[in-house]
């Protein structure tokens, strides 16, 4: 069956918008914007805590409201600077750097922990320098700690 | 409601449009803005997920089980990045219908002129909709939202998207179809 019809294009106007091209910027870049997005919530959720609105943010900021609505759309490149001055305004930590023997771990599961294998330094006496040797018996059994 | 303007999609060999309605021809800030530059907008907007599914959390829950909010939104955010790459794979590829399938079930084995269409993510939980309504081989994007109830009918924003869906029907209808041949019943 054919139908006869005019394109829709003899209807329409251009749009000038390069959506295919935002779409392949937000695939390029999904790693930082995800963690902008979440700051972005986080943001939102001190403001709830606190009872405040994006004004008063901006106030405390002295910053625009306009700049304030940019950190919670999720595509603001965050500068240091900015985060550590939102981290002092709303009390949070968006962004703990961890040293290499810490790590983080989620509010209120269950971590875990195995025991550091106890060891004993005793010299034997045979001239030989300080040797290590395992305590004979462990009394310490495997245990589990509540994470923070 | 009325169609205002219909937009043609940048880059899209004359395949792919969107509407833009009475009261939504511009953004917050003032900029043009249609059916597709809206839903782009929300859908990268974490304060825009965050509103919807503190308002809409019993329905996730009641279909997905309950989660926390924000884990919800950047899921969301996820899944319309992948919805718009997949729309864009297809529009350059010129196999838009294999994107936009029938809105209703019962003609999922159809194509007809002014069909009203739908397209959501491959995801298990593809709650995400981007409306559209066929005109031969080209399509009009209308809208699209988080779909989390059975029926379109069933929530206010779902009805709004039915509506716009139909409102677009319309406004092709009074639009005269004369000119060029194309194929319909594939």
């Amino acid at each position: 069956m054919t139908s006869q019809h005019k394109s829709i294009k003899n209807i329409s106007v251009q749009s000038t918008e390069k959506w295919m091209e935002k779409v392949a910027w937000r695939k390029a870049n999904k790693e930082w914007l995800r963690k902008s997005a979440e700051i972005a919530l986080r943001i939102l959720d001190a403001l709830d805590d606190l009872g405040w609105n994006k004004a008063r943010l901006a106030k405390e900021l002295d910053v625009s409201p306009q700049q304030v609505s940019k950190y919670v759309r999720g595509d603001e490149n965050f500068k240091i600077e900015t985060l550590c001055k939102l981290e002092k305004v709303l009390g949070v930590e968006f962004v703990p750097v961890l040293q290499s023997d810490q790590e983080i771990v989620e509010k209120g599961t269950w971590k875990y922990v195995k025991p550091v294998q106890q060891v004993t330094k005793i010299e034997i006496g045979n001239g030989k320098p300080w040797s290590y040797l395992p305590k004979p018996a462990m009394a310490v059994e495997d245990s589990y700690a509540m994470a923070a | 409601m009325e169609v205002i303007c219909i937009f043609e999609l940048f880059d899209t060999n004359g395949k792919l449009f969107a509407a833009q309605f009475e009261g939504e021809e511009e953004d917050e800030a003032g900029h043009p803005q249609h059916a597709f530059s809206k839903l782009t907008a929300e859908w990268s907007d974490p304060s825009w997920f965050r509103a919807f599914f503190s308002k809409f959390k019993q329905d996730y829950f009641n279909f997905y089980g309950s989660s926390n909010i924000n884990r919800l939104v950047l899921e969301a955010i996820d899944f319309a990045d992948n919805l718009f790459e997949d729309l864009t794979k297809y529009s350059k590829s010129d196999e838009l219908d294999k994107i936009f399938k029938p809105l209703n079930n019962s003609d999922k084995d159809q194509t007809y002129e002014r069909q009203s269409l739908k397209a959501k993510g491959s995801e298990v939980k593809s709650y995400l909709r981007i409306y559209a309504v066929r005109y031969g081989d080209e399509f009009v994007i209308t809208g699209g939202t988080v779909k989390l109830t059975h029926w379109m009918k069933d929530r206010d924003h779902t009805r709004l998207e039915k509506h716009k869906l139909d409102t677009v029907v319309k406004f092709l209808s009074r639009n005269g179809i004369e000119g060029k041949i194309v194929y319909l019943d594939k």
